[in-house]
């Protein structure tokens, strides 16, 4: 009986149209996210697009969003009879309970699994689809797709049909099911946000139902390789996570059983008898009352009544009750790094509201259907759609309720952000700032998109449809994107990325972003009036009937609005299209990567032509900055630094600039000139000898009107303008090879051979060129900057002269000494802090209100300048100046004795707490470590130039904080520099490298920088590394003939440290992984406070290749043993916990270590302070068990007793 | 008054549920008599702009309603067959609400009218309660309450009297007779009795069709003289039916009981009865099928 049941359940289910809608969206999903490169779920790189972890990953993805199908068929399996009111019938006949509800269990559940099989079905035919990249591809595994939706999305679906199936036991509402539903996919995001930190990784892990941490926990430091083989085993975590799921849902399945009746309960009648019964009504019988049709009324009452339903239903209070706890712990979670939060301003607040979006969507599609068809469900409609109310009243009250109740919800988000700013002592609250971003411009696109709900609502004759194709609508205004459709003109309710910044507001976007708000704000008033003409009173009429009655437009007053809506539609939109399409280039993410491979294909050809190198910089730039316009005028110097003669120069202006006025070339004459690509040509009259001069002088605006779809300029704002020579105001002289596609994917799908991300470290030809560009080496550099009258412009150099002519501010820079071709303006409405310190003008340019960590700064430039003039060089400058620029960016840029710094990382972070990393301090210190990595060595462009830049930068910035806070600081620091590295490898896209061959990657330069520097100076001593340092600066300091490269560093400090090769060689030049691991520790009390500690350690070293295969190698290194009275992980721990820490030899056969030491010791480890590369860096410390800690004490005790004796 | 032209309608799955349907409804009480399935609460929906016809008009004093459905609803009163109530909402709430859709917007007018009609339908004294605790009389009841409100002009019940216990349904009459007086009362129902105490005309309809119509008593007259009634055993009803035309048979006392309609008396121990509506309700239903059945040979 029970097959009999499970096959006809099976049947039903496969029959229902779930099965249609479900099958579609999860086929198309998983096609269109493998079709399309631009979205990639576990992919890309060197991961193919259906490697085992890219399978894995993808189907894992999938199954979360799957919990929404789960309902459909585990709670309609049990239900359905009850909905039709078919129970009584069935219920009564001699079907038992078992075979009754496990066979509709299987039955629902096997056609659900088979269903959902569209996920990785879309997968497969999506990699057979010939537009797929075959490079990106490995050979088609089947077993690979069985596996992973068998085992993972298997088991997950088969635990949540069990919950979803109890659930609907219990409450016997398929409504209440899909809100538990959806309250725990809420608990599940909310938990993995805030549980996302690397330390609840294997409680996450154990915890996931879905399996999505666990993967990422089980695989997070998979190679390339790994990634590309291996499916993850049901085995350590992920086994416990399954034996607890499957023990979940053995209960669930009992509790289902136990719960489940035949005989449904019967009603209880709740309602109290009312006492006053005795009331007489004010009249008997109803007077000829006069109907006088008061719209307005009506509107009023249906709105508070339809408001009432909804705040008042369990589904909204769910929601909203989750929502708030999401946005609470966004408000209070403002990560900037390194564990440390910023201040709790406004503007954090306001991006923090953001975090209601899921929210708002989730209500608007559910309750846009609730709200719709509640007369119909509910079944009052031909009572209701017989009064005379207008259908306008309908439409609109609920329209207007649903906003009501939005609008209700963010106010409350609102209160809780000032909540929060109190809480956590923000200084200042911006009441204007809520409003304006906060509420108006937050809530108007989900008013917009209610006003479709509606719509799609009233139009369609299923509510449950009308819900997939809002759902649909939201995943094409995200997916259709990346298909090169763009233009906001054809996305409802699209908008203009609005970026937020203390300094500069809202600024110029966000008014380019009205204009689109009132553009679809006319078009939803067509919709508003589409909805009540549509709107079905009484039996429901298919939509191709009650398209007669939009005959309504012809009313006068109908048309009156329609009209003047048309009207506006179509003169914002034409408003819009002049600024996006006429003003500004319309090009598209294909458009831009086709005119690459153009430049590429017309201009490459001259890569290697011998070319002049700039030599000298004058500059008069005038920034206008509520004009979106630069005037720039250059006076540059060419010289011919190669040994032969020189007929033609080509120059490139940079892509942002507009207007190209003027350009003179001593003795050269324009033979070509490419509008498109700013690209010229000039043809000497007299060859350029060896050692000849040029003046080059040149006239280019920057001059953007109006907007643009996409791309506005974040760097030429009202308040905070931050442009550099590079991008915004100086031609590069000869081919500039920044314009080609980089990527190699996209250059793949052009037909272009990959570019090589930096020539080879054996390159000489490449010594003579500096990393960042080659087209110049130091050059002399002065410039005229001028800005209005209100702010304050600021470029390398000392300030010459200041000085105001029409009501603009003047200033003129000039550097005493060359500096390499990198220069920035910055311009804003600055405070400005200056501190003279030894005869060393340290300025800080800040926001008004950004006073926080001003101190801190200048600080870390006191003490980072003292410290590296004393052990690398002298400053070459006398003053720094650190320069805030708009949170559009998040980075600090080190340029000649400046500094632009963002206000998104160091200006605002909370830097209170003494135990937190002092992210401000650390930033600085790095930047100014940049004055010597960077503008004292520069490095020559090949392999391993940024580890001369960067890993040095890190290497001093650890240094100067380490004397400042101390070695457990740094323990924490680079256990997230090690994790973040560990990451990092998974994710290059071309293969790692050894340290002093990195290819600018940043995993490797900063994060493993740090870490191999750090053991470097453990090994060899500070002095040593620092003497070496020392001389590569007195060797190739300020010299471009040629530049330095890392074979220089390694060369220098193998001399300082003579016998260590073998040291350097793993550090520097190999990929060295250890395996340590402190596998089990017993402490003995020898009698006379001696203990003798016994460590039993497994040890292993590895050498990766560039595909992150591994291979065993000899481990016979010295590596730290330490013993200690308190966790070096914990907070608190300080050097009066070290009882022992010393190198010893370890090697492969190592198994024990013993050391006597004279203190109890509670935990023992080895390199506990993870100085080496290890995979698993959370194996290092092992605590002293309990039981032999209360041995020890007991023992103790006894010899203290015997003692006193 | 209420004026019906060529109305039909056809459901999108291809049901004919109203065939060219014509008819003329005077002020007063009008029955709307019918089987289960007829298309009567089809008619009901169609008249209360509820459904659009598929072709045909209705014309209220002249106007239009089908284009102009609102000056139809400013005067109409409906019972639906079946209706739901929005959950959580006391009788007295549910009034108000309705009374305001109605167009009643003064407040103090709109207390009378409710607590009025509360009184009328005996419903004051539970008026805070639950609708959706209500019995089905009650609820009934209130829907009766609901579709007076306004002073309607035109009032349609729909199987008003169905759940109805004896006194409640008498009460109910009452209160239509009253109302009848003045204003177009169209009641559908498939209770004979009802048309018979109320309406002073009446259509029956079956199969979307007027099949017959006019006042009961002429209606009556018609068939008086043809129908012959004859008490049989059980077991002979298979033979009768099919030897005579027998238009209802029913048990009463262990017997059944047959009616045969016949121009002349069929002998065989038939006895002459007097009609009433009920056998020209059957009658009319027996030839209706029987012509649906002919017409169907023929064809065949």
């Amino acid at each position: 009986m029970l097959l009999n049941i499970a096959r006809n359940e099976f049947r039903y289910m496969l029959r229902s149209p779930q099965t249609y809608v479900a099958f579609a969206t999860f086929f198309l999903l998983t096609f269109l996210a493998t079709v399309n490169d631009n979205i990639q779920i576990g992919a890309g790189g060197n991961v193919s697009v259906n490697s085992p972890f890219a399978i894995m990953q993808t189907l894992i993805t999938m199954n979360i969003f799957a919990i929404f199908v789960i309902p459909a068929y585990m709670a309609n399996a049990i239900l359905k009879d009850h909905e039709h009111t078919m129970d009584g019938i069935i219920f009564s006949t001699p079907i038992t309970k078992p075979a009754y509800l496990f066979g509709r269990f299987i039955g629902a559940f096997a056609a659900m699994f088979i269903v959902m099989a569209a996920t990785p079905l879309g997968m497969l035919v999506g990699t057979l689809w010939p537009s797929v990249d075959p490079e990106t591809l490995a050979p088609t595994n089947l077993y690979h797709y069985v596996y992973s939706y068998t085992v993972f999305v298997g088991s997950s679906m088969l635990v949540f049909s069990t919950i979803v199936f109890a659930i609907a036991t219990m409450t016997r509402s398929i409504m209440y099911t899909y809100l538990a539903t959806m309250g725990f996919l809420m608990a599940y995001f909310i938990a993995s946000r805030y549980f996302s930190e690397p330390e609840f990784g294997e409680m996450m892990a154990i915890m996931d139902p879905f399996l999505s941490r666990g993967l990422s926990e089980a695989t997070r430091y998979w190679t390339a390789i790994e990634r590309n083989t291996l499916l993850m085993p049901i085995e350590g975590i992920i086994l416990i996570n399954r034996l607890i799921w499957g023990g979940i849902s053995v209960a669930m399945l009992a509790a289902s059983y136990g719960l489940f009746s035949f005989r449904a309960p019967a009603k209880m009648k709740s309602e109290k008898e009312h006492k006053k019964a005795s009331e007489k009504p004010v009249v008997l019988e109803a007077p000829r009352a006069v109907p006088d049709n008061s719209a307005l009324g009506q509107f009023i009452m249906r709105t508070k009544f339809e408001m009432g339903a909804v705040v008042k239903s369990v589904p909204f209070l769910v929601i909203v009750g989750f929502t708030f706890l999401l946005v609470i712990s966004a408000l209070m979670n403002r990560n900037v790094g390194f564990g440390i939060d910023a201040l709790p301003v406004t503007r954090l607040m306001v991006q923090g509201i953001q975090g209601l979006e899921l929210a708002f969507l989730v209500l608007i599609i559910f309750y846009s259907a609730d709200i719709i068809w509640r007369e119909r469900k509910d079944g009052v409609h031909e009572i209701i759609d017989a009064t005379p109310a207008p259908s306008l009243v309908f439409v609109a009250s609920k329209m207007i309720a649903l906003a009501l109740v939005l609008a209700i919800v963010l106010v409350i988000t609102i209160i809780m952000g000032i909540m929060v700013q109190f809480m956590d002592g923000a200084d200042s609250i911006d009441m204007s700032l809520y409003f304006s971003r906060g509420f108006a411009h937050f809530i108007y696109p989900f008013l917009l998109a209610t006003v479709l709900a509606v719509f799609v609502q009233v139009a369609l004759k299923n509510r449950f449809v009308g819900m997939m194709v809002m759902v649909v609508y939201l995943i094409a205004t995200i997916v259709l994107g990346a298909f090169g459709f763009e233009h906001p003109l054809y996305f409802y309710a699209s908008n203009i990325p609005t970026p937020l910044s203390d300094l500069n507001g809202s600024g110029r976007y966000i008014e380019a972003d009205w204009w689109l708000k009132a553009y679809w704000s006319f078009f939803a008033v067509l919709l508003v009036m589409m909805s009540y003409m549509l709107w079905n009173r009484g039996t429901l009429q298919p939509l191709r009937l009650r398209m007669r009655r939009l005959g309504a437009f012809k009313r006068p007053v109908a048309a009156g609005i329609a009209a003047v809506s048309l009207l506006g539609f179509v003169g914002t939109g034409s408003f819009i299209f002049y600024n996006t399409n006429i003003l500004n280039k319309y090009l598209t993410i294909d458009d831009l990567e086709q005119a690459a491979v153009e430049y590429e294909a017309r201009y490459r050809q001259y890569e290697n032509l011998p070319q002049p190198r700039t030599v000298a910089v004058k500059m008069d730039v005038d920034i206008y900055p509520y004009e979106q316009r630069v005037d720039t005028r250059g006076f540059h110097i060419l010289e011919n630094k190669t040994d032969v003669a020189i007929n033609t120069v080509h120059m490139v202006f940079p892509p942002n600039i507009d207007e190209v006025t003027r350009v003179e070339l001593q003795g050269g004459a324009i033979e070509s000139v490419d509008e498109f690509y700013k690209y010229y040509i000039f043809a000497l009259e007299t060859p350029m000898q060896p050692g000849d001069k040029r003046e080059l002088n040149f006239e280019i605006k920057i001059d953007k009107k109006g907007f643009s779809h996409s791309r506005n300029s974040v760097t030429l704002v009202r308040n905070g303008t931050f442009i550099n020579n590079g991008a915004d105001v100086a031609p590069y002289i000869g081919f500039a090879p920044r314009g080609m596609l980089q990527d190699r994917n996209t250059r793949r799908q052009y037909g272009l051979e990959p570019l090589p991300r930096t020539p080879k470290l054996e390159d000489t030809s490449q010594y003579n060129n500096n990393a960042s560009r080659q087209d110049s080496d130091f050059v002399s550099f002065e410039t005229t900057v001028s800005t209005v009258g209100s702010q304050t412009a600021i470029a390398p150099g000392y300030l010459q002269r200041e000085w105001q002519e029409n009501g603009r501010n003047y200033y003129h820079y000039k550097m005493d000494k060359p500096i390499r071709n990198a220069y920035s303006y910055l311009s804003a409405d600055y405070e400005v802090v200056r501190e003279d310190w030894n005869g060393i003008a340290i300025e800080v340019y800040h926001h008004a209100p950004h006073t926080y960590n001003v101190g801190r700064m200048i600080e870390s430039v006191k003490d980072s300048i003292s410290y590296f003039s004393e052990v690398f060089s002298p400053y070459q400058y006398k003053q720094l100046r650190i320069v805030e620029f708009p949170a559009y960016r998040r980075f600090a840029q080190a340029f000649p004795n400046t500094v632009p710094y963002s206000e998104g990382i160091g200006f605002i972070a909370d830097l209170t707490d003494e135990e937190d990393i002092d992210l401000a301090y650390y930033v600085t210190s790095h930047e100014v470590a940049h004055q010597w990595w960077g503008y004292q060595i520069e490095a020559a462009n090949t392999q391993g130039a940024t580890m001369l830049i960067e890993t040095l930068a890190q290497y001093s910035a650890l240094l100067v904080m380490e004397k400042k806070y101390g070695k457990n600081q740094m323990r924490k620091f680079l256990k997230f520099e090690l994790d973040r590295y560990l990451q990092g490898r998974a994710g290059d896209a071309e293969g790692e490298l050894p340290l002093y061959k990195v290819e600018n990657q940043q995993y490797i330069h900063y994060r493993k920088g740090s870490v191999v520097m750090y053991a470097l100076r453990d090994y060899l001593g500070e002095d040593v590394v620092n003497r070496a340092l020392s001389r590569l600066v007195e060797e190739r300091g300020f010299k471009s003939d040629p530049y330095a490269t890392s074979l220089d560093f390694l060369r220098l400090i193998r001399e300082e440290a003579p016998g260590n090769d073998q040291l350097i060689t793993d550090l520097f030049e190999r990929i060295t992984l250890f395996d340590l691991k402190a596998d089990d520790v017993d402490v003995e009390a020898l009698g006379d406070g001696q203990y003798q500690v016994t460590l039993t350690v497994d040890a292993a070293k590895f050498e990766a290749d560039n595909q992150g295969t591994e291979t065993k190698v000899t481990l016979n290194d010295r590596i730290d043993i330490g013993i200690f009275t308190a966790n070096p992980a914990d907070k608190g721990f300080g050097d009066e916990n070290v009882v022992y820490l010393s190198k010893h030899a370890v090697s492969a056969d190592t198994q024990t270590i013993e050391i006597i030491v004279d203190k109890m010791p509670t935990h023992v480890g080895i390199d506990p302070y993870n100085k080496l590369i290890d995979r698993n860096s959370d194996d290092n410390i092992r605590a002293v068990p309990p039981e032999v800690l209360a041995a020890l004490s007991a023992s103790e005790g006894a010899a203290s007793e015997a003692s006193s004796d | 008054m209420l004026s019906i032209k060529n109305l039909s309608h056809t459901y999108p799955n291809g049901v004919h549920a109203l065939n060219e349907i014509n008819l003329e409804i005077p002020k007063g009480m009008f029955g709307l008599l019918g089987p289960n399935g007829a298309g009567k609460s089809s008619l009901m929906r169609t008249i209360a702009t509820l459904q659009q016809p598929t072709t045909g008009s209705i014309t209220l004093d002249g106007v239009d309603i089908l284009n102009d459905p609102d000056s139809l609803r400013r005067q109409l009163g409906y019972l639906p067959q079946d209706f739901g109530v929005y959950p959580r909402v006391s009788a007295y709430e549910m009034l108000d609400h309705m009374a305001v859709l109605k167009g009643i917007s003064n407040k103090k007018e709109r207390k009378e009218v409710v607590e009025g009609l509360l009184n009328q339908t005996n419903l004051f004294a539970v008026r805070k309660k639950k609708l959706s605790t209500y019995s089905g009389g009650m609820r009934q009841r209130f829907g009766i309450a609901q579709a007076l409100i306004g002073d309607p002009k035109l009032i349609i019940v729909d199987e008003p009297t169905a759940g109805l216990d004896p006194e409640e349904r008498n009460r109910f009459h009452n209160l239509l007779a009253e109302i009848g007086e003045n204003v177009v009362v169209i009641l559908s129902t498939h209770i004979v009795e009802d048309v018979a105490d109320l309406c002073p005309s009446m259509v029956i309809i079956a199969g979307g069709q007027i099949v017959a119509g006019g006042k009961p008593q002429a209606l009556i007259d018609d068939i008086r003289g043809k129908i012959w009634r004859k008490a049989i055993e059980r077991s002979e009803l298979d033979n009768y039916k099919e030897n005579t035309a027998v238009i209802s048979s029913r048990l009463s006392a262990g017997q059944t009981v047959i009616h045969v309609v016949d121009d002349s008396e069929p002998g065989d121990g038939f006895t002459h009865r007097e009609p009433d509506l009920e056998d020209v309700y059957f009658a009319t239903l027996f030839e209706t099928r029987r012509d649906t059945q002919t017409s169907q040979t023929a064809a065949a």
